[in-house]
């Protein structure tokens, strides 16, 4: 490839430095190369290879959805005490910006970029380690610290075709460029992959019987959420969400159990989610995907979807760049941030009651409690950001009780996060509405 | 990142059981020297050391690796185009000597043959709880044709040692397969001659 391109008259008498950022000058934006050419090369031919490259074998193809079904199941139960995480250095709730950037690499074409997602995501966990280290008065974090956290998030995260991933940019990323500390981390996420294919349940320090069990359980879980619109009444009135459900059942075909849970649960811990205390009680399985699943599930989803650029366009900052905006940009911006944290504070807040709360009982958890707080701060905040429309239906909402989907209709910034409202809308709904009710009940 | 260390650049693994202080051994090495000029260490997984060797300089890039028994499977995706493994063990826990000897199998058969090996038997400020015999310890290393130091993170002894011996050696093998390694020129956009089997297509990880 190389020599074709030095070849070319523009970069005669160029040196090897030369033509090696000339590959990768796309994604500085600079022009320093001779002949200005900004060709970030590599990226610009794996863009127009990559669908015939990218998992375009089929068994790659099976090994992404098997991956990703493993994933699924783990994820249901897999706590950072299975990987010998130690106390100081769990901190699920900051892992999930780590998560975040894990799953932003299927958004990406180049090699280059793919593997920044990684980079990042092993930057952030970094980062959280060494906090947690500080605090504990700890050395740096090194690999004992490292891996079993960049495991726990990558099952966590579970991004679609990460196999496919990996190899792709083994393949395509220059050889040049991936060294020194970019291939320490990038073996790390090998070694994680390679991990999770092999998981049984002595890797997760715990007896085979037992993760057995749960794997079953998770998969009954997951089944009973995809399979059984009726049971969850909650969501009638929301038609897109029984619209997707037959894309949950992608992974979990090959499984055929009952839609019930006889007693699943008695071989779990007593630190399974709260969400399973449904199944404890011998209930259906409802509503139990969590915040991330959701966001997971319309990322996926968005990204079979053809129109998946289009839909971005709606969001014009996207992908500006800084230099891009102006002065008066700022205060539509903050508006939209304002709105966007203000819903997923609040879809957090609601993802987190369990469905038993719909039949609204008191005298519950403390989670329960604590969500009682919550509409008076939503409301605070509303009321300091008035013209944004989005925020004020949703204090109608808690006050109003008046349950459908306005959410869908309003201005978000984001329809990733509109997705995901759609979705939880009822939840989150119910928790404001049992907030609202609780002094009474009490 | 992304750029090539100058100088000739190594690939060391660091092989130890998770309490036997493998992390505290290398930010001891390389932060004893370059404190002033490194920026803070964000992690102590991934660290780079520049020395100088008979008059070359070398970069050795030092990998840490994770040392729970449960993570040991992994061990061949980390030291498999690795130049250099140094095996750590804790004097005070001969389970980790135990371990060391199931690492050091292990490179025999899978990692390049001519790998330099060191071992270090760490913590010997604790010499009261001694476990295992330095001596037992020492010809075992001879018999598989690796050197052992006495180190101790905490107290800073022997460390330096480590890193200079197998430095020492990896330049000598480099010399001896390269037969007369010119010396560095001090020209830019020179090229090193790697050994690592970059060429090769990329191995699958996995089934």
């Amino acid at each position: 490839m190389e020599g074709a391109f030095r070849a070319h008259t523009p970069w005669a008498g160029s040196s090897e430095e030369e033509l090696e950022s000339a590959g990768e000058d796309m994604i500085f934006g600079s022009d320093y190369s001779v002949g200005h050419t900004n060709l970030g090369l590599e990226k610009y031919v794996m863009t127009k290879l990559f669908n015939r490259v990218f998992a375009s074998v089929p068994e790659d193809v099976k090994s992404d959805e098997e991956l990703f079904e493993k994933m699924s199941l783990l994820q249901q139960f897999i706590r950072p005490e299975n990987l010998d995480i130690k106390p100081e250095y769990q901190n699920e709730t900051s892992w999930l910006l780590a998560q975040k950037e894990l799953q932003k690499i299927n958004m990406f074409k180049a090699p280059r970029d793919k593997l920044s997602c990684i980079l990042n995501c092993c930057k952030v966990i970094n980062n959280l380690l060494l906090n947690a280290s500080i605090v504990s008065n700890d050395n740096p974090p090194g690999a004992d610290e490292f891996l079993p956290v960049l495991i726990y998030v990558t099952i966590k995260a579970n991004p679609p075709q990460l196999h496919s991933n990996l190899l792709y940019i083994q393949r395509y990323r220059r050889q040049t460029r991936l060294v020194s500390e970019a291939q320490y981390f990038f073996t790390n996420i090998l070694s994680a992959e390679s991990f999770i294919w092999n998981i049984d349940g002595e890797s997760l320090s715990m007896n085979e019987l037992d993760f057995q069990r749960k794997m079953d359980w998770a998969r009954e879980r997951l089944l009973g959420l995809s399979v059984d619109p009726e049971k969850n009444q909650d969501n009638q009135a929301n038609p897109d969400v029984q619209e997707r459900r037959p894309q949950n059942l992608k992974a979990n075909r090959s499984s055929d159990v009952s839609l019930y849970l006889k007693d699943p649960v008695q071989g779990l811990g007593q630190d399974s989610r709260r969400d399973s205390d449904v199944s404890v009680s011998g209930k259906p399985v409802e509503r139990v995907q969590s915040i991330s699943d959701l966001e997971k599930k319309g990322a996926t989803e968005l990204l079979n979807d053809d129109d998946l650029n289009r839909k971005f366009q709606e969001y014009p900052y996207l992908f500006a760049r800084a230099g891009d905006l102006t002065i008066a940009d700022v205060e539509s911006l903050l508006n939209s941030y304002k709105q966007l944290v203000v819903r997923y504070v609040a879809l957090a807040q609601g993802k987190g009651v369990s469905p038993e709360t719909t039949h609204a009982q008191s005298g519950q958890t403390a989670t329960d409690l604590a969500v009682s707080e919550e509409p008076e701060s939503v409301n605070n905040v509303v009321n300091n950001n008035n013209k944004s429309e989005g925020i004020s239906k949703t204090s109608d909402d808690v006050t109003s009780e008046n349950h459908h989907s306005e959410v869908v209709d309003t201005e978000t910034p984001e329809q990733m996060t509109q997705k995901t409202a759609v979705d939880s809308s009822d939840d989150l709904k119910v928790s404001m509405d049992e907030a609202v009710h609780q002094p009474e009940n009490a | 990142m992304g750029s090539r260390p100058p100088g000739i650049s190594f690939k060391l693994v660091l092989l130890g059981d998770g309490r036997v202080g493998k992390t505290s051994l290398v930010l001891r090495y390389v932060n004893n020297v370059f404190l002033d000029k490194q920026e803070a260490t964000v992690q102590a997984s991934y660290l780079t050391k520049r020395l100088v060797v008979e008059g070359v300089p070398i970069t050795l890039s030092i990998w840490d690796t994770a040392g729970q028994e449960k993570f040991h499977a992994l061990g061949p995706i980390y030291y498999r185009d690795a130049d250099a493994a140094l095996l750590v063990y804790d004097i005070t826990d001969s389970d980790t000597f135990l371990r060391v000897t199931k690492w050091v199998k292990e490179l025999k058969q899978m990692a390049s043959k001519d790998i330099v090996m060191a071992i270090a038997a760490n913590k010997s400020d604790l010499v009261r709880l001694k476990n295992i015999d330095t001596q037992d310890a020492v010809s075992y290393a001879e018999s598989i044709g690796a050197s052992l130091f006495v180190t101790s993170a905490k107290a800073g002894t022997g460390i330096d040692n480590v890193f200079s011996d197998i430095a020492k050696r990896l330049l000598e093998k480099r010399k001896g397969s390269t037969d007369g390694l010119s010396p560095p020129q001090p020209k830019k956009g020179i090229l090193i001659v790697d050994d690592e089997p970059e060429k090769e297509p990329p191995p699958k990880c996995c089934s």
